[in-house]
């Protein structure tokens, strides 16, 4: 199934904008998180929150087709 | 959903405008401004020029839904209006506008200044510090 991956802030530096991945019918988050983190290994020592669909997810969950995930590294607006 | 977002720095006269607009409601006895400016912080001998700001809008958007109502409940107030800017903003423009409006001070004060700290806690909002010799680095919020 194919999710749909963003990066933002100082992470778009490692990762980019954005990736499409291609993950197992049975994929879950972290399995996904541990994908990228292979990809782009400097991931794996920054801070960030994921969200699933735009909601900020702290545990592991079972993704769907097409699900948006985003990296989001400590917020600094203002 | 409203959109709180502007490209580029946040004008006086808009600032006065928006001041100007709430004449016509005539049950507010008080307003509280914030106004976020950017700072030419130096670091190592260089100068911050301007910030550069980016978001992920859909996910700032909802959760400043969600902020406003909570406030909304919290406070007795008659208004509230925030404005963020987007892309580059340049060392002594503005970033940031939060503006409330209530009967009484108290409340407009108040929310004014918890609105602040969840803007900048909780909204997905990135700011990248270009120096005056085009080097960058991240922004970090520190507490106050």
């Amino acid at each position: 199934m194919a999710i749909q991956v963003l990066f933002f802030g100082q992470l778009t530096e490692i990762a980019g904008n954005a990736v499409g991945v291609d993950v197992a019918a049975t994929g879950t988050l972290r399995g996904l998180e541990q994908e990228l983190w292979t990809q782009f290994p400097l991931l794996k020592d920054r801070k960030y929150a994921l969200s699933v669909n735009q909601k900020i997810i702290k545990e592991d969950i079972s993704l769907a087709d097409g699900d948006v995930i985003a990296f989001l590294p400590p917020f600094s607006g203002g | 959903m409203k959109n709180i977002f502007v490209e580029g720095p946040i004008s006086t006269a808009f600032i006065a405008d928006s001041i100007q607009k709430h004449a016509a409601k005539t049950s507010i006895g008080a307003h509280d401004i914030f106004l976020g400016q950017v700072r030419a912080d130096i670091v190592n001998d260089r100068i911050v020029s301007a910030i550069e700001y980016t978001s992920y809008q859909e996910l700032a958007l909802q959760k400043m839904q969600e902020i406003r109502e909570a406030i909304f409940e919290k406070y007795a107030l008659t208004c509230m209006h925030v404005h963020h800017s987007l892309g580059e903003v340049k060392a002594g423009e503005l970033c940031l506008f939060v503006f409330t409006s209530a009967p009484h001070r108290r409340a407009a004060i108040d929310a004014c200044a918890e609105l602040v700290e969840l803007i900048k806690n909780e909204l997905p909002v990135w700011g990248k510090e270009v120096f005056d010799d085009e080097t960058h680095q991240w922004k970090v919020n520190k507490e106050g």
